[in-house]
């Protein structure tokens, strides 16, 4: 149950981060704000999706398996990275500071796909590898 | 028939006996148990046995297809059977190779590697990155292999008759190179595109004036078959935008004629996060669309020919931007997002892009291209006026496989492959419906991938190599520097089947083709005794049995040397301290394998004589001493006694 679970999540991962990924971001005046707000939203929703599978990888067992366990920590460490990058651009967004709020929403986005890529790892290795 | 039945009923056998015991810990078993014992000690289950079965070879058999891989930062090329995954050879390109002889004293090898100066300086290393067959009519014709050296731009050329690489070249316009080495469907040009921009004659520009500045490149090296060289006084470049062009493949049937670049950074972003705080890896991933290349080559080549405009940089003939625009060279096609990979179908109708960040392959449509062309139905112009075709009036198709999707090859039967990077697997597809078919894991974290002629007009898929990045917990631990590693699948139906992990431990490979084994017509020896690898026609100055001798002329010493199993002749070189030799080496060997090595003490010299050959080696005997010189390469029972002096008398 656990594995079918886990799997469900990386799925869960593929779909819906892909979505994410194809919006575009509206090209009119405001796009500089558009643009950082897509971003932002890119993370936050790319932070979820990691967030689930990771958990699910850590039910299964990741943080004890020897191998697993590494790809937990390192998933978490850019966890850690993209919410302190997030909060950044979501205080830029605030202050009307549109192109940083976009530049490190975008980097927030980036490490929350280190730590998806390190999550899936730590999914397989803790199904088997497969 | 019997044979055949005979390996089915032995895995038949095997596979009961492992539904029977289950899977155990893995041991070796005894010597001389049955297969089924030794499934169960090891712990095998069915598709562990199924696919030794069919990787196997006995002894003496052959593999039934030849990969040759990139050697990554060993600046070589491996050789590798399949399906077998056995390391049959490395061919040296970029780095000098001790045991082929390669640089270190054989005037070709030399003359090879002198080609490939960077500045006037050695650089004896490469990044190896995409090994290209020659075609011929958009098939792999088994003659020539061609390797780029993504760190310094350059090309090396290999021929298929010995596996030796005869000339390296450096693109001087060039900083680095991705788009390297591809061929056109005849291998009329060896296509290579530069990575990160530079000013393109060489001159220092600073990054605030990236655009006006820099710029990117793409060189058609004409490739003269018949002397198995590249001709660079026929070769031309077209000038382009200083985004980062990356890889390549050149259209055939329909689209021959055009090549396609996918490229990123097309924010011309500058980084300098110790400053901006923007890191390329965010400054050059801003915008959801980059843009693929379209390149019409032989029109490319006609402006080339005619001289118009054409601009001289650092030697090269240079066909600028706005010569590329106004004769319809080159159009930008939206594609996302910090795409990769660029692969025509093997019909020739489509393209294939991934981004590495975007779920989907786009697909466009090579005739809706030419629509939009002729039509002119542009959504744009780029900053320096290079007309941008419309997304929607080209795209044939998005296909959602799964995240970070990077390479495609096809297998002929209407699937196509596509390597998924931060997912760890490979997506198989239908250019047919376009649809996802299966996923398969690999391990882990896969680059390129290459199926058994897997980008040619009438690819056999059959079987696919996965080129992974990372190994972490596959092989045995050799410290923090890990192997990459190689996988075989089996793609002949559905499911795919995983058999095989090839540990790589000598660079990080990257790309790799898969050539029909029956192809290939390797020389097993040197066609005549005399033969010279570099010129690849009969040496003027080869030695014959009864000719070896001694010639002195002022401080310059000839010597004419033979080499057979187990004595060099002359055995007694005697010198003067100051005096330049040169040593004509001829092998007298005509037998296959009969190879003999020609090492001299403490002077970096080591040639490789294999049968048939002849070589040079010249320098200045420029320390008084006695230097043994030996056979390096194991040719006989008395092999150590194969053996001479060099004296050099003060």
């Amino acid at each position: 149950m656990r594995t079918k679970n886990l799997l469900i999540a990386v799925a869960a991962l593929t779909l819906l981060s892909g979505r994410a990924l194809l919006s575009v971001p509206a090209q009119d005046q405001d796009e500089d704000k558009a643009k950082a707000e897509n971003w932002i939203a890119q993370a936050d929703s790319t932070k979820a999706l990691v967030e689930s599978v990771l958990d699910s990888a850590i039910e299964a067992g990741a943080e004890e398996h020897p191998v697993a366990s590494g790809q937990v920590a390192d998933a978490q460490r850019w966890l850690g990275e993209g919410a302190r990058a997030l909060a950044t651009a979501k205080e830029a967004l605030a202050a009307e500071d549109y192109e940083r709020a976009a530049n490190v929403g975008n980097m927030a986005w980036q490490y929350y796909v280190k730590a998806g890529t390190a999550a899936v790892l730590a999914a397989k290795l803790v199904t088997g590898g497969t | 028939m019997r044979a055949k039945r005979a390996i089915w009923a032995v895995a038949a056998f095997a596979v009961i006996a492992l539904a029977i015991a289950g899977p155990q810990s893995c041991t070796r078993g005894p010597a001389g148990a049955s297969v089924g014992e030794l499934a169960r000690e090891r712990g095998l289950s069915e598709a562990d046995i199924t696919a030794a079965l069919k990787t196997y070879l006995p002894t003496g058999q052959l593999d039934e297809y030849v990969m040759f891989s990139s050697g990554g930062h060993s600046g070589q090329v491996l050789v590798i059977g399949v399906p077998s995954m056995r390391l049959l050879k490395v061919i040296a390109a970029f780095t000098p190779e001790p045991w082929q002889g390669y640089g270190y004293g054989a005037g070709g090898t030399m003359e090879a590697l002198e080609g490939g100066l960077v500045n006037g300086k050695e650089v004896l290393w490469g990044d190896t990155h995409h090994p290209a067959i020659s075609e011929t009519d958009g098939e792999y014709d088994g003659q020539f292999l061609f390797i780029d050296d993504k760190a310094n731009a350059r090309v090396a050329v290999i021929s298929l008759k010995d596996f030796e690489t005869k000339q390296v070249l450096h693109n001087p316009l060039m900083g680095s190179d991705h788009g390297a080495t591809f061929v056109t469907p005849n291998t009329e040009y060896v296509i290579q595109s530069s990575q990160y921009a530079v000013p393109l004659d060489g001159s220092y520009a600073d990054l605030s004036e990236y655009q006006e500045r820099y710029r990117g490149a793409v060189t058609f090296w004409k490739f003269d078959r018949a002397a198995g060289r590249i001709d660079p006084s026929r070769s031309f470049t077209l000038e382009l935008p200083p985004y980062w062009q990356d890889l390549a493949d050149a259209g055939k049937g329909p689209s021959m004629g055009w090549v396609f670049l996918g490229s990123f950074n097309t924010e011309m972003a500058t980084g300098g996060i110790e400053t901006t705080g923007v890191p390329f890896e965010a400054g050059a991933s801003a915008n959801d669309m980059d843009y693929l290349h379209a390149i019409n080559w032989q029109r490319a080549e006609q402006v080339y020919q005619s001289g118009n405009g054409l601009r001289r940089i650092q030697g090269m003939s240079v066909i600028p931007l706005d010569v590329s625009i106004s004769e319809g060279l080159l159009y930008l096609i939206p594609e996302p997002k910090s795409p990769h990979g660029a692969d025509v179908t093997p019909d020739g109708r489509m393209i294939v892009t991934a981004g590495k960040l975007d779920p989907h392959v786009s697909v466009y449509s090579f005739e809706k291209i030419q629509d939009a062309i002729a039509n002119e139905t542009f959504s744009g112009r780029d900053p320096f006026g290079v007309a941008i075709l419309d997304f929607d009036a080209v795209l044939e198709a998005q296909v959602e496989l799964g995240l970070g999707p990077l390479h495609t090859q096809f297998d002929g039967r209407g699937g196509a492959y596509t390597s998924l990077f931060i997912e760890t697997a490979v997506a198989k597809w239908s250019l047919e419906d376009f649809t996802l078919k299966e996923k398969i894991g690999v391990h882990y974290n896969i680059g390129h991938l290459a199926a058994a002629e897997g980008d040619t007009r009438t690819p056999d898929g059959n079987y696919l190599v996965a080129l992974n990045k990372w190994s972490i917990d596959r092989f045995m631990p050799v410290g923090p520097l890990h192997p990459q590693n190689f996988q075989l699948i089996d793609v002949t139906g559905e499911p795919m089947q995983l058999l095989y992990d090839m540990p790589i431990g000598i660079g990080e490979p990257h790309y790799a083709q898969i050539i029909k084994a029956d192809k290939l017509d390797p020389w097993l020896v040197y066609p005549e005794v005399g033969f010279s690898p570099h010129a690849m026609a009969s040496d003027p100055n080869a030695v014959s049995s009864g000719e070896e001798r001694i010639e002195r002329n002022g401080n310059r010493v000839d010597v004419y040397m033979t080499a057979i199993r187990s004595h060099f002749t002359p055995e007694h070189i005697k010198v003067r301290q100051g005096d330049r030799v040169r040593i004509y080496l001829t092998s007298l060997e005509t037998i296959r394998d009969g190879t003999h090595g020609f090492a001299i003490d403490k002077h970096n010299i080591n040639v490789s004589l294999e049968p048939g050959e002849s070589e040079v080696v010249e320098f200045v005997a420029d320390q008084a001493g006695v230097y043994p010189f030996y056979c390096s390469e194991f040719c006989s029972a008395l092999h150590l006694e194969m053996v001479g002096y060099l004296l050099v008398e003060p």
